[in-house]
C-alpha cells in the first residue's frame, strides 16, 4: 500500500543567484526529498542566462536526489540551458520533460525516455498491442532480480495502466504510448507518457470496497485502485505539450 | 450452456463448474459475465470457478466475477473459487476479496460448500 501518492510540484531554479536564493532552492529540494517522491522536478523557465554557478546548482541537486534514490527531471528547460548542458556533455544525465517549444502536432511524439532507461517501448493504446507490449515487458521482467510476486504485480500494473489509457484516454491520433522503466537496487521506476485527455490517477478519490461494488453489480473500474494498492509511489504531471506522464515506483527487498 | 466459450461441466442439477483457462482479462471478461448470466438463466444456483490454470487476472476479470456473485447469493447460491494459484490469490488479497469470495482449496471442498459431495 503506498504511503504517499503525490503530484509533484516543480521547484523553480533561481535565475538570480547569491544572497539566500541558492540556500532557499536547496532547502526546497531537501523538503521535497523528505516526502520520498519518485521524482523531483526542477523548473528551469527562468534560466535565460546560464552561468557555471547555475550548472553547479543543478549538479548538486542531482547528486542530492541521487543519494536519496530519487530521479531529478528538468522542466521548461530553455534552449540556452540545453546548449550549455550539451557542450558540457551533461545533457544525458538530466532527464528532461518534453519541452513546450516542441511542435507537438505532426511531430513524432514518442518520448524515448531518459538515456539511462533499462527498458523502453511504445505501443498503440489498442487491445492487441497492449497484450503484445505486456508480453514484451514480461520477458524483461523475467530477468529482474525481484521476487516472483513482485514481477507479477509489475506486469499487472503495466497491463492495468495501459488498458486504462486505452479505455479512457480518448486517443485516436495514432500516436503511441511511450513507456520506459529504470531499474535500481531493489527498485523499479516505470513511466507512461500518452497524449490522452488529462487524467491524474493519483489525485482521483478512487478506491474499492468489495461489498459495495458487488451490491452495485459493478464489473469495471477496479484497475486504478489495483494499481494504487500495488505501487509504492506514484506521481503524475501533465506536460506543457499536453501529455500525461504517470510514474510508478515499486520496491522490493533484495 | 451452448454459448459458454469456457471449459465447463455440469456437476449436479444446479451446480456448474467453469474453468476460465489461462487468462481472464479485458479480452474475455465480458464472455465470463455472459457465461455466468447464462448459468443462472439455465437454473444453476452454484458455479464452481476452477482457477487451477489461471495465470493472469486483470481488474476486468475480477469485475466479471464480482459483478455476478450477488446474483447467485440472492437465489441461495454462490460462486465458489477453487484451486486458486498463489499469484491470483495475491490479486484477491490486494483487493480485499479473500473474505468476500467463497474460496476453497479444491473442487471437492468447493462442492461440499455447495451442499454436495
Amino acid at each position: 500500500m503506498p504511503s504517499t501518492l503525490k503530484t509533484n510540484a516543480a521547484i523553480p531554479v533561481p535565475a538570480e543567484l547569491g544572497g539566500r536564493a541558492e540556500d532557499q532552492f536547496e532547502e526546497r529540494i531537501r523538503a521535497a526529498l523528505e516526502t520520498s517522491p519518485p521524482t523531483v522536478l526542477l523548473d528551469c523557465a527562468a534560466l535565460q542566462l546560464v552561468t557555471s554557478r547555475h550548472i553547479e546548482l543543478l549538479w548538486r541537486a542531482r547528486l542530492r536526489c541521487q543519494r536519496a534514490a530519487t530521479e531529478v527531471r528538468l522542466q521548461n528547460q530553455t534552449p540556452g540551458l540545453m546548449r550549455i548542458l550539451t557542450i558540457l556533455d551533461l545533457a544525458e544525465l538530466f532527464h528532461c520533460m518534453p519541452s513546450p517549444s516542441d511542435a507537438f502536432p505532426g511531430k513524432p511524439a514518442i518520448d524515448p525516455g531518459p538515456a539511462k532507461a533499462n527498458y523502453q517501448d511504445k505501443f498503440l493504446p489498442i487491445a492487441g498491442e497492449i497484450v503484445s507490449a505486456s508480453e514484451r515487458f514480461d520477458a524483461f521482467l523475467a530477468a529482474l532480480p525481484a521476487p516472483e510476486l513482485t514481477r507479477f504485480e509489475l506486469r499487472t500494473i503495466f497491463y492495468e495502466v495501459a488498458s486504462n489509457i486505452s479505455q479512457h484516454g480518448g486517443i485516436n491520433d495514432g500516436i503511441p504510448v511511450a513507456f520506459w522503466a529504470e531499474v535500481g537496487s531493489g527498485r523499479i521506476m516505470m513511466t507512461f507518457a500518452d497524449t490522452g485527455r488529462e487524467y491524474d490517477p493519483t489525485a482521483a478519490e478512487v478506491d474499492f470496497v468489495a461489498r459495495t461494488a458487488a451490491k452495485q453489480r459493478r464489473t469495471r473500474g477496479f484497475g486504478i485502485p489495483m494499481v494504487r494498492r500495488m505501487a509504492d509511489a506514484m506521481s503524475y504531471i501533465r506536460s506543457a505539450d499536453g501529455r500525461n506522464n504517470l510514474t510508478i515506483v515499486k520496491t522490493w527487498s533484495s | 450452456m451452448e454459448r459458454c466459450s469456457f471449459d465447463h461441466r455440469v456437476l449436479h442439477d444446479d451446480l456448474l463448474l467453469i474453468n476460465p483457462g489461462k487468462t481472464l482479462d479485458n479480452g474475455n471478461a465480458h464472455e465470463m459475465v455472459q457465461a455466468l448470466t447464462d448459468a443462472q438463466s439455465n437454473g444453476f444456483r452454484f458455479v464452481i470457478m476452477d482457477l487451477a490454470t489461471l495465470e493472469f487476472l486483470s481488474s476486468a476479470g475480477v469485475g466479471s466475477l464480482l459483478g455476478s456473485v450477488d446474483l447467485f447469493r440472492e437465489q441461495g447460491g454462490d460462486i465458489i473459487l477453487c484451486n486458486v494459484p498463489a499469484a491470483i490469490m495475491h490479486i484477491l488479497t490486494v483487493l480485499d476479496l479473500t473474505e468476500f469470495f467463497t474460496v476453497r482449496p479444491n473442487e471437492q471442498e468447493a462442492a461440499i460448500a455447495c451442499g454436495r459431495g
